[in-house]
Formats: C-alpha cells, sequence, structure tokens
C-alpha cells in the first residue's frame, strides 16, 4: 500500500491517495495531503471546509452531501472548485482525511 | 484506413455504396478502427461503461469510456463543448473546432444527438485543448450530475414557424446558468431544451427534463382569401378538416371556421394548410419532468405542463430565468439521490410544485390535460 511522510512517520494511503486510517488524521497530515492535491497553502477559507467536513463524518459516519456543504459553509460550489482544484470529493474530502465518497460529493 | 486491402473486412463492408459512410469518416481520423472492428466481430461493442474524470480546472465537461480491449486503446476520454444554441455554427467557429480535433485529440469530432460537441483526446491534453477552446468563443461543460447543456432548434433564424426566439431564449438561459452547468453540484442530470412552437421538432418535450415551448394563446388565424386560392391549387380541404385531432374546424360552405373551445392549440392545421397561420398571442409553456431514461421508477415519461402560457415582451426572459431557476433549487434541495426531475414531480406531486413555487394553479391543464390549456 502507498504511504506518504509526515514528519518521518508513514501513513498509509490507498491508491486514489485517501487516508486508509482516519484516526491518525491531525493537521500536518492534512497539509501533507494538500500538496498532493495541488493545494500548497491551507488558508482559513480551507480549514473551514476542511473542519466542517470532519464534524460531519464524525458525527454521521459519512461525507455530507454537495449542497449541504455548500450551504454550511457559506461557499458557492465554485468558490469550493477554487479552493480545491480537483473538487469537494476528491479534493476537500481526502485533505480532511475522509475515506473515499462513494457519490455524492 | 491502413493499406493492407484485408485488413477490416467488416470496416470495408460499411464503406461500399455511394451514400455517406461513419467509417470512411472514423478511418479517415486517427480513432483505433481495430476497436470497432472487434465491435463489429463480436456483435458488441468493445466499450465499457464510462464515468466522469476528475482533472483539475476542468470541474465537468470531461468523460471517459473505458476499453474492453486495452490493448488497442486504453480508454476513450472526450471533452463535452457547450453548442451554440440552436446548431448554429460560423465555417470559422467549425474550423477551430477542427483545429483543435487535429491538435489535441484523435482528428474526430463527434456531434451528439443530445446537442454538444465532442472531441476525443488523451487526459493530459485536456487542458490545452480547454484554453484554445476558450480563447475562440466556446467553453466546455455538461457532463455529470450538472444543468446539461440547453438546446433549441433553429428558431425564427430560418423557420417560419417559429413563435418565439428559441435559440435567443436558450442563450440567455445558458448564459445565465453557466456555473450550473460548469460544477456539477445537483442530485442528477437536467436536461432542457427550447422549442419555438408546439411542433417540438427537438423533441424537448419527450426528451428534457424541463423544455420551453412557444406557444400562442389565441387562435389559428384563418385568411379565407388565401384558402380560396390554396383550394383552387388542389388543396384538401376534407383533409385538413380530417387533420384536426379535436375536431374543431368547421367549413360552413363558403368559409372556415375554429371552434375557440375545441382547439387544442397544437400545430395540425397550419402544417398542413399554409392559409392558416398561428395566432398573435405568443409565450412559452413550461413543460418539467420529461425524460427517455429508464432508470428510476416512472421510466420514460412524458412531461407536467406546469405553466401553459408565460408572455414574452421585448425578448425580456428574466421571467422564464427566474422560475427556472426557483425550481433548481426547489428539485436539488429536495430531490433524492440520483432523482431525474421527472421523478420528484410525480412523488412529490405536481401541486406541491406549483405551490411551493408561488404559482397560480391552472386546474385545467391537471384535470383535463391534452385539451385547451387556455
Amino acid at each position: 500500500m502507498p504511504a506518504i511522510n509526515v514528519g518521518g512517520i508513514e501513513i498509509e494511503v490507498d491508491e486514489d491517495g485517501f487516508i486508509a486510517d482516519p484516526s491518525k488524521w491531525n493537521e500536518a497530515v492534512a497539509k501533507a495531503l494538500a500538496e498532493t492535491e495541488g493545494v500548497t497553502e491551507l488558508t482559513e477559507d480551507h480549514w473551514k471546509v476542511v473542519n466542517y467536513l470532519r464534524q460531519y463524518y464524525q458525527q454521521f459516519g459519512i461525507a455530507p452531501m454537495i449542497r449541504k456543504l455548500c450551504k454550511e459553509t457559506g461557499f458557492s460550489l465554485k468558490q469550493i472548485y477554487d479552493l480545491f482544484p480537483s473538487g469537494p470529493a476528491k479534493g476537500a474530502c481526502k485533505i480532511a482525511g475522509l475515506p473515499k465518497p462513494t457519490g455524492c460529493v | 484506413m491502413p493499406g493492407d486491402s484485408k485488413e477490416f473486412p467488416l470496416c470495408r463492408q460499411l464503406m461500399k455504396g455511394p451514400s455517406p459512410s461513419h467509417v470512411r469518416e472514423l478511418s479517415d481520423s486517427r480513432y483505433p478502427l481495430a476497436m470497432y472492428e472487434e465491435g463489429l466481430a463480436t456483435g458488441e461493442t468493445a466499450y465499457g461503461h464510462g464515468g466522469y474524470i476528475s482533472i483539475p480546472e476542468l470541474p465537468s465537461g470531461v468523460a471517459v469510456r473505458n476499453s474492453c480491449r486495452p490493448e488497442i486503446i486504453e480508454e476513450s476520454a472526450y471533452l463535452r463543448i457547450l453548442p451554440p444554441a440552436g446548431g448554429w455554427l460560423s465555417a470559422g467557429t467549425l474550423e477551430k473546432l477542427a483545429t483543435c480535433a487535429e491538435t489535441y485529440g484523435k482528428g474526430l469530432i463527434h456531434l451528439t444527438s443530445g446537442g454538444t460537441i465532442e472531441i476525443y483526446t488523451t487526459r493530459e491534453q485536456m487542458v490545452p485543448m480547454v484554453r484554445e477552446l476558450n480563447t475562440a468563443g466556446l467553453d466546455i461543460g455538461s457532463t455529470g450530475n450538472d444543468l446539461r447543456c440547453l438546446t433549441a432548434c433553429c428558431g425564427p433564424a430560418r423557420c417560419d414557424m417559429a413563435l418565439i426566439n428559441a435559440p435567443a431564449l436558450a442563450t440567455y438561459l445558458g448564459q445565465r446558468f453557466i456555473d450550473e452547468q460548469q460544477y456539477p453540484g445537483y442530485p442528477q442530470k437536467v436536461k432542457s431544451g427550447v422549442a419555438g412552437c408546439p411542433n417540438d421538432c427537438i423533441r424537448a418535450m419527450m426528451q428534457k427534463d424541463h423544455s420551453f415551448i412557444g406557444v400562442y394563446r389565441d387562435l389559428p388565424q384563418i385568411n379565407n382569401e388565401v384558402l380560396a386560392a390554396w383550394q383552387q391549387a388542389g388543396g384538401d380541404l376534407a383533409g385538413l378538416i380530417a387533420a384536426c385531432p379535436a375536431g374543431a374546424l368547421n367549413w360552413t360552405g363558403s368559409t372556415l371556421t375554429v371552434a375557440p373551445d375545441r382547439c387544442w392549440h397544437c400545430m395540425a392545421c397550419i402544417n398542413f394548410c399554409p392559409a392558416i397561420r398561428p395566432g398573435r398571442e405568443r409565450g412559452v409553456a413550461w413543460v418539467a419532468g420529461g425524460k427517455y431514461g429508464h432508470r428510476g421508477p416512472q421510466g420514460p415519461m412524458v412531461g407536467y405542463v406546469l405553466v401553459p402560457f408565460i408572455p414574452i415582451k421585448d425578448d425580456d426572459y428574466t421571467a422564464i430565468g427566474d422560475l427556472f431557476g426557483a425550481f433548481l433549487e426547489l428539485w436539488a434541495d429536495n430531490a433524492r439521490k440520483k432523482e431525474r426531475v421527472g421523478d420528484f414531480i410525480v412523488r412529490v406531486g405536481p401541486l406541491w410544485v406549483l405551490k411551493e413555487l408561488g404559482l397560480k394553479v391552472e386546474p385545467q391543464i391537471l384535470l383535463s390535460p391534452k385539451r385547451n390549456g387556455f
């Protein structure tokens, strides 16, 4: 299984680069995952989306619907794509340390 | 086609004869003809299921079909380009598309029945090609769970039947909802079409989730002088009266009249006889929920006429755009995952939709559909 290196510690990821064990996620891991998705700097706006996704995931065990994400964070879908060029699923959810979403987001 | 005359015997069969041949077009490009030959030989396509590719900068517009014969071609990825409304393309635009297809793709362009323009290329070539298309005034979109391209008939740019300026309305809606076409955020795809008159040559009512159909609210206009000339030239009056599906035409012996309570406002008599022209009070009927797709509880269905007449003044389409936007929001907020507009309306009921949108309920369109909606 492929892995990414965060401060000397190997974190396992699946073939699409999603974290294998969501409990190992922390802010340093998020930064490392962000680099794989072409996000060089995690701004306040990035963290707002990432924190919302994590909070929703911890509460419900799934990723939120895309429209819910937009409404709750106040970003339009276009802004989400500007923040995370590969999109809410492949970009934002990956950086937030969620397992690969099956559809919606 | 490669030189060896023994190669691709089945494809060669399809190139015989004087008529145009799709195989000739395919073989003139860099399309791998072996894939098509393979499909012809085995009796089923050599392509597998498809999907969408996530490419940064291109949230929508890139789709792919997987290959069952990866040794011939790994996959077939393509860009969907939003077509100009009405299918009007200048020779210059066609040349630009051709240059893009030659430079970045396989030299092949697919004009789809759904109205989009597709160019086959590789994942690496997508972004540079989109940049070049953008400079030529074209843009991509219409893939995945988003608002698909708005198709329109040719409208008054060529057709004498056009009651509304269909390409202008489609262009207005396409430009207003461009983000919805490029950022997939809906529960399911939404297709839309604009037809200039009830003849609906683009099959919008059947094929599209939303169709805007040009309609007239008053009665067909009969010019008795032209009618007399038409009859003298061999016009079939009995055939004309029989052509009316509602039996609304009456011949008094000297003049032809239309029974106002019976006329459905279809185009049968107008298509039949040049002496009958559409009424002068014109607007748009909004039909929602049509689809060909077999998925979903309803299967294929014809849409509901939700608003039988929206007047248009001075080419101002704002009211239609507002209504369209409001419905899309309502549907996206309340639809289930992968629920098309038609299935959604059947589940919640057309009356609920009208109530939520604050529209006047016109009972005649629900109680006696296919009758006079005005």
